[in-house]
């Protein structure tokens, strides 16, 4: 087959690394074609020029001395401490930093109150908003018993929808937009008393499932039926449409919807919390904004002040933690091809490995070895929920459980072999679940309500999932022998899906469906 | 010479595994093979003093945390460590984007490089086009300067950048082209056409 041009082999034709056919082929091709022959002759004054240039400029430097003993003192100190690695620098900047700014806020307020004569108050905000709306389905909440202590930045804004300093508790059914995280400090109140809350209803009497749901500190001890509450915390992301925001928010919540967090990182979403304890790297989010942040995974500790960026592209995506060391999987559409594709990666950005193998929506068995994903065999024509080894990447080393192409967000349980995903047979999302070997497909939800985006509880009883029961989106806990189902918090301000803008949307529409939701013991 | 060379990497080998056990004096050994290499990349990449320096003491610990990690079939101790050196390179390079604000800027963010220009006694075409150079180097992308730093000036062949990048040796090669396409470029929006290179050349 004739060549032609030759620019882009003639790098490997000057390094001799062409292979002998097409090594001629450039040849000859670059006899006839004045030019290849002229990129020829650039590329060599290049490399002619290039090298001396450079070693010009940056000369050939040694390092100091000194430097050794430093290096090997400091690695003594980590090896004191291998579980904390402090930079003290770091903490510095970031003092002199928080300081410079701390200083010109003290004089703007300074300089605020004497043209005003006003000081806003702190204002103890209850009852967290409620109108949630999403892209998905209209939607109208009500509900929320969280109590939030905040700082009432907004107390200037005469829009603010959040109370004013001194106007009382919020009312049951008051429509708030949560404070901007990065303007205030969000800090919760567990003890703090709480407004008795509504009702909200998620009867589903043909399933034999029933929601009591009665919030507040009024909720009975034990409630829904006998059943004790779990524990831990469920992490979920929102877009928060407000105009200046524009973002997507990260919340941390108890299962029991008492205790809700705002994570101070703006436009950070796909949460996933690590289980293992005493992590130096807890939590993993896809951040979105490309201004403050390099635009990929992070994972990082709940302070946000040490964050590290575990991957290099933007379009990684869907990370969860491996339960035996600090080892995140996620999926990422890198590739020109744009083809969703499994990787792993360090927690402390160290190392990332290919995993070689198309698909979406990874998570972890509990030996960390095996990992369950959505994707197809290499035919695309059978779809489904797979499963994979880290250390056997052959094709022999990937097991199709189940074949159902509208399986997604698969997760597997911290503490055996279920798998629980969400699919629509019937276009409806339901939850499902199945062993790990393909066997004993149950279905968990069956209501004309979305169930999706599954995520077990660290026990391995509980799943909690979103839904919109009841006209409402929110976050929901199934306990999964019994049935029993209790709502942690209906969504308010937040849609689940973005605006369909830039950077959300660059490789297709984002649903709802490429978001997830994180449950873990911290 | 064969022989030598795989002397010197069973050697090596030993210090490894000697050092993954915890051996201190390993380390002194391998940081008297590496860490030259490793200031270079730093100081290539970063062009701050301290910056390389950095480089160094991080990759070290790094390294060192990471150790049981370190497969010999994947790459060499050498490469490992380039790898490692570079993605704190990126991870400064990025962190260093985000201080916009002003008061943020630590003084020492400047390049701590020479100032090489040439007076106006050595004024000469060639020098003229080696600053030129300089500067359309300094304006690539972060992929393509990477590759060039590498190849030309830490001079690695293709086929380890490829292992140190974690890429195919032919995406290196699709870099180093398209890095000498937009320093062509670059060159001829500088004003600086062929016949004057060929001129600056022939006059030297």
């Amino acid at each position: 087959m004739p060549i032609r041009h030759v620019d882009k082999f003639i790098e490997a034709y000057l390094d001799n690394q062409l292979s002998p056919k097409i090594q001629l082929q450039v040849e000859n091709h670059l006899q006839e074609c004045p030019l290849c022959t002229d990129h020829l002759y650039e590329a060599k004054r290049l490399r002619r020029e290039l090298g001396p240039v450079l070693r010009l400029t940056l000369g050939q430097p040694t390092p100091p001395s000194r430097l050794h003993m430093e290096v090997k003192q400091a690695l003594q100190e980590q090896a004191a401490r291998p579980w904390f690695r402090i930079n003290w620098v770091a903490p510095i900047r970031v003092f002199g930093a928080v300081g410079n700014m701390a200083l010109m806020a003290a004089l703007a307020f300074g300089a605020f109150v004497v043209i005003r004569g006003y000081i806003p108050g702190a204002a103890l905000i209850y009852n967290l908003p409620t109108d949630v709306s999403s892209r998905v389905a209209p939607l109208s909440v009500q509900l929320v018993s969280t109590p939030i202590l905040m700082i009432d930045n907004a107390a200037k804004d005469p829009n603010s929808q959040i109370p004013k300093a001194g106007s009382g508790r919020n009312k049951l059914g008051d429509t708030l937009n949560l404070p901007n995280a990065l303007g205030g400090p969000v800090v919760t109140a567990k003890s703090t008393p709480v407004a008795r809350a509504t009702v909200t209803e998620g009867n589903d009497q043909q399933n034999g499932y029933s929601s009591s749901i009665n919030s507040g500190r009024d909720r009975p001890a034990g409630n829904p039926g006998s059943l004790k509450l779990p524990g831990g915390t469920i992490a979920y992301a929102l877009y928060d449409p407000t105009p200046g925001i524009e973002a997507f928010r990260t919340y941390f919540i108890s299962p029991d919807g008492k205790d809700l967090r705002q994570y101070p990182l703006i436009d950070v979403s796909e949460p996933a919390l690590s289980p293992m304890a005493n992590n130096e790297y807890p939590l993993a989010v896809r951040t979105w904004e490309e201004k403050s942040h390099p635009r990929t995974i992070l994972t990082t500790d709940f302070s946000s002040h040490d964050q590290t960026a575990v991957a290099n592209y933007w379009e990684d995506a869907q990370a969860d933690w491996s339960p035996i060391e600090n080892r995140i999987i996620f999926a990422s559409q890198r590739e020109s091809d744009r083809i969703w594709r499994l990787y792993t990666a360090w927690g402390d950005g160290s190392r990332e490995d290919n995993l070689f193998r198309e698909g979406q929506s990874p998570t972890f068995a509990p030996d960390g070895q095996r990992f369950a994903f959505e994707s197809c065999d290499k035919y695309g024509t059978s779809c489904g929920l797979w499963r994979g080894h880290l250390y056997d990447s052959s094709e022999s080393g990937y097991y199709q459980i189940l074949e159902e192409r509208s399986a997604k967000s698969p997760d597997w349980s911290p503490v055996g072999e279920k798998i629980v995903y969400m699919a629509n047979p019937n276009n409806n999302w339901d939850l499902f679940m199945v062993n790990s070997d393909g066997s004993d497909m149950q279905q968990l939800t069956e209501d004309p309500a979305i169930d999706g985006l599954p995520a077990w509880s660290p026990d391995g009883e509980w799943v909690a999932f979103i839904s919109n029961r009841g006209d409402e989106w929110g976050l929901w806990i199934l306990h999964v022998a019994s049935g029993k189902l209790h709502q942690t918090i209906a969504f308010n301000n937040g849609y689940l899906i973005p605006e369909d803008r830039r950077p959300y949307n660059e490789h297709g529409k984002r649903s709802w469906l490429d978001e997830q939701i994180s449950w873990s013991n911290n | 010479m064969c022989n030598k060379d795989v002397n010197k990497e069973v050697n090596e080998n030993v210090i490894i595994a000697r050092w993954q056990a915890g051996d201190q004096d390993a380390f002194d050994e391998l940081y008297h093979l590496h860490a030259q290499a490793i200031y270079r990349l730093g100081w290539a990449m970063l062009q701050q003093s301290q910056a390389a320096e950095d480089v160094v003491q991080e990759t070290f610990l790094r390294a060192y945390k990471a150790r049981h990690r370190f497969d010999p079939a994947r790459a060499s101790f050498g490469t490992w460590l380039y790898q490692i050196a570079l993605n704190y390179c990126r991870s400064h390079l990025r962190r260093k984007r985000l201080l916009t604000i002003p008061w943020l800027r630590q003084s020492e963010d400047a390049p701590d490089l020479p100032d090489t220009r040439p007076g106006p006694e050595s004024h000469t075409l060639r020098s003229e086009y080696r600053r030129m150079l300089w500067d359309a180097v300094q304006g690539l992308s972060e992929p393509l300067k990477e590759v060039v730093t590498l190849h030309y000036y830490m001079e690695l062949p293709a086929v380890e950048i490829a292992v140190l990048l974690e890429c195919p040796e032919g995406t290196v090669y699709s870099r180093l082209h398209n890095a000498r396409r937009r320093l062509a470029e670059m060159l001829t929006a500088q004003g600086l056409t062929a016949p004057e290179i060929l001129e600056a050349q022939n006059a030297h």
